[in-house]
């Protein structure tokens, strides 16, 4: 690949314009490879009639079956498994930002196992101590829960690496290692003690998918897709002064604790309202910010929008690797993740570029 | 004016600072020197903002720092670290140009490249642009970082007639002689703009040669302020840093210099040819 010199004079792999163009296009393949596959097949050619006939309302006997599994499984399906994407990916970035390391990560401070721990007490308590729960939200008591359990996390995690009014990042770091030791225990406890259903349907929701994915669920995390789309973005400078350290940050201009108590909270937002709706995904909030800073550099104004649509592209194409693979089953999102991810991750560890 | 008023700052029980009061004035270079553990750098800290005293405070024009955000006091005064990690590899000119993210002052892309190109060639640094930082010596990292502060200063536009201040954590100890030349030039030309230059420095002929006005701390109180015609003496240096120091004068415009002292090695240095 030729070097490019960027509107900043650096020497890159991409331009900041070239990756996001390109991301742009990855994105757009894979959003269309989600439509048009799965064990109903839809063929791309037979793709644009059938959105035809729904935009217009048509009712085409022939196109009747696709039209339905496109409105009911694959519509809602993909700009869900596109939020989870960027939600991780981007809460991975602003992360590694804070931490100034490239291998924090919201599971890495808890977030996600206090997800975890809330929607799998709430999967094998549904019917005894949850009920009041699962009577109130139904089937949305799980997600519902998972959001609870990961800003409770965050919450607590807050509380205990706060000393007068200053979050000291090193604590924030091992108090977040003990919360996730100790939600892992619980939610091993919890599974420990389930009966063999529970234990089949808390381990599904452990390996994570986009399968349940509806047009209920998708209005539930639009007001979080929403927010973090108009908050990340003003968090760009302030991450970009902290990799310099936390004086260099206040030296130039950045409210340090004001920036460190916005990234959390976005953070646990983005992780707690995608561990909601998918379970447990791991490796895309690792995986995706390095290829961005590996290709692009690493100034947040391209990391954070090259990783929301590149993490978009990678669940979505995870999604239809999981339903092809053997079809007409599906392999769960998070196994397919890891199975990308980690050999890819070791190739990265191996050239040196973590 | 930057002014510390009466600052104590403690720590556990020590007293870092034990009331010092100093004016650093625009368009001077005030050099600030003692020996390791003097509180030179927590001086420096406090004047900058980035930590409160325990006990006086800090002001800058009249105004406490503390009645400053972080973002008005970006706008007044830069400040280059005694050292820095930079996570992530950036390159020379990203970290140069993140000196001109001070808040309220876009620019066009064109103007922030030639500001960083100026800041670059005043550090002896242009040829680098591209380079990534990791890739750099010690020395190197110092001086981006003060091209850093400098295209900061060079880009915030404060009131008019507000002081602005260059603090500079000894930013020559990694450098030969040419690029201390490079960065005292640098520090001069901020105090010709009208800027209050702060530095403190470990080398005292670099700071007899660059500072209007020296402030010599020891053991967390200040020990002698003035030209350092007079704080550069004997006796005031022997006090301060505990050994026997001989101050002299240069012959051609009677500069004090001063040279180690020998008598730590007890005869035991190279024998005069």
């Amino acid at each position: 690949m030729t070097a490019v010199s960027t509107p900043s004079g650096a020497a890159r792999a991409v331009s900041a314009g070239g990756l996001i163009a390109a991301a742009c296009v990855i994105l757009a393949v894979a959003a269309l490879l989600s439509l048009s596959i799965g064990p109903t097949g839809i063929t791309l050619a037979a793709l644009p009639r059938v959105l035809t006939a729904i935009a217009t309302g048509a009712t085409d006997p022939a196109t009747a079956r696709e039209q339905l599994v496109l409105i009911d499984i694959r519509l809602p399906r993909l700009p869900l498994g596109a939020f989870v994407g960027s939600a991780l990916a981007v809460a991975g970035a602003m992360m590694q930002g804070m931490f100034r390391n490239p291998l924090a990560d919201p599971g890495l401070i808890g977030v996600s196992s206090g997800a975890a721990l809330a929607a799998v007490a709430t999967i094998a308590f549904g019917n005894g101590l949850a009920l009041p729960l699962t009577g109130a939200f139904g089937s949305y008591a799980i997600p519902f829960a998972a959001f609870g359990g990961g800003i409770t996390a965050t919450l607590v995690l807050v509380a205990v690496a706060s000393r007068n009014g200053e979050l000291a990042i090193s604590t924030l770091l091992l108090a977040g290692i003990a919360l996730a030791a100790l939600a892992s225990a619980l939610t091993g406890l919890i599974a420990y003690a389930s009966d063999d259903r529970e234990l089949r349907d808390l381990t599904l929701w452990m390996l994570g998918s986009l399968s349940g994915a509806s047009w209920p669920k998708l209005l539930a995390v639009l007001p979080f897709a929403l927010a973090l789309a108009l908050a990340v973005p003003r968090l760009v400078r302030g991450l970009n002064g902290l990799l310099l350290g936390e004086a260099e940050a206040f030296h130039l201009g950045v409210d340090v604790n004001a920036t460190k108590r916005a990234v959390i909270l976005a953070t646990s937002a983005a992780a707690g309202a995608a561990v909601a709706v998918a379970g447990i995904v791991g490796f895309v909030g690792i995986v995706v910010p390095h290829v961005v800073r590996l290709l692009a550099g690493p100034d947040h104004r391209v990391v954070l929008p090259g990783s929301a649509l590149l993490g978009a592209a990678l669940v979505l194409a995870a999604d239809v690797a999981g339903r092809m693979l053997v079809r007409p089953a599906e392999l769960p999102l998070g196994v397919v993740m890891a199975i990308i991810g980690a050999p890819f991750f070791l190739h990265l560890v191996r050239r040196g570029a973590v | 004016m930057l002014e510390a008023r009466g600052v104590w700052v403690t720590l556990g029980g020590h007293a870092l600072l034990a009331g010092i009061d100093l004016s650093v004035a625009p368009r001077r270079v005030t050099a600030l020197i003692g020996p390791n553990g003097a509180g030179k750098s927590t001086l420096l800290r406090v004047l900058s903002g980035e930590i409160a005293p325990t006990r006086g405070d800090a002001r800058l024009d009249g105004q406490p720092l503390s009645s400053f955000s972080a973002a008005q006091l970006a706008s007044r005064r830069a400040v280059v670290p005694q050292a820095s990690v930079v996570a992530f590899p950036f390159t020379v000119r990203e970290v140069v140009m993140l000196g001109m993210t001070v808040p309220g002052f876009p620019m066009p892309a064109q103007a922030l490249r030639e500001r960083s190109d100026a800041a670059l060639q005043a550090v002896g640094l242009l040829a680098f642009a591209d380079r990534f930082y990791p890739t750099l010596s010690g020395g190197e990292r110092q001086r981006v970082h003060i091209a850093r502060a400098l295209c900061q200063l060079a880009t915030a536009r404060p009131a008019a007639g507000a002081t602005r201040c260059f603090l500079l954590d000894e930013p020559t100890s990694s450098l030969d002689l040419a690029h201390q030349a490079h960065v005292l030039a640098a520090m001069r030309r901020q105090a010709s703009l009208g800027h209050a230059v702060l530095a403190v420095l470990h080398d005292l002929n670099l700071a007899a040669a660059v500072a209007d006005h020296i402030v010599l701390l020891a053991a967390g109180r200040m020990a002698a302020a003035g030209p350092p015609r007079e704080v550069l003496r004997d006796t005031l240096l022997s006090a301060a840093y505990g050994c026997r120091v001989t101050a002299n004068r240069t012959p051609d415009d009677g500069r004090p210099f001063v040279l180690p002292p020998s008598s730590p090695l007890d005869g035991l240095g190279p024998k005069p040819s």
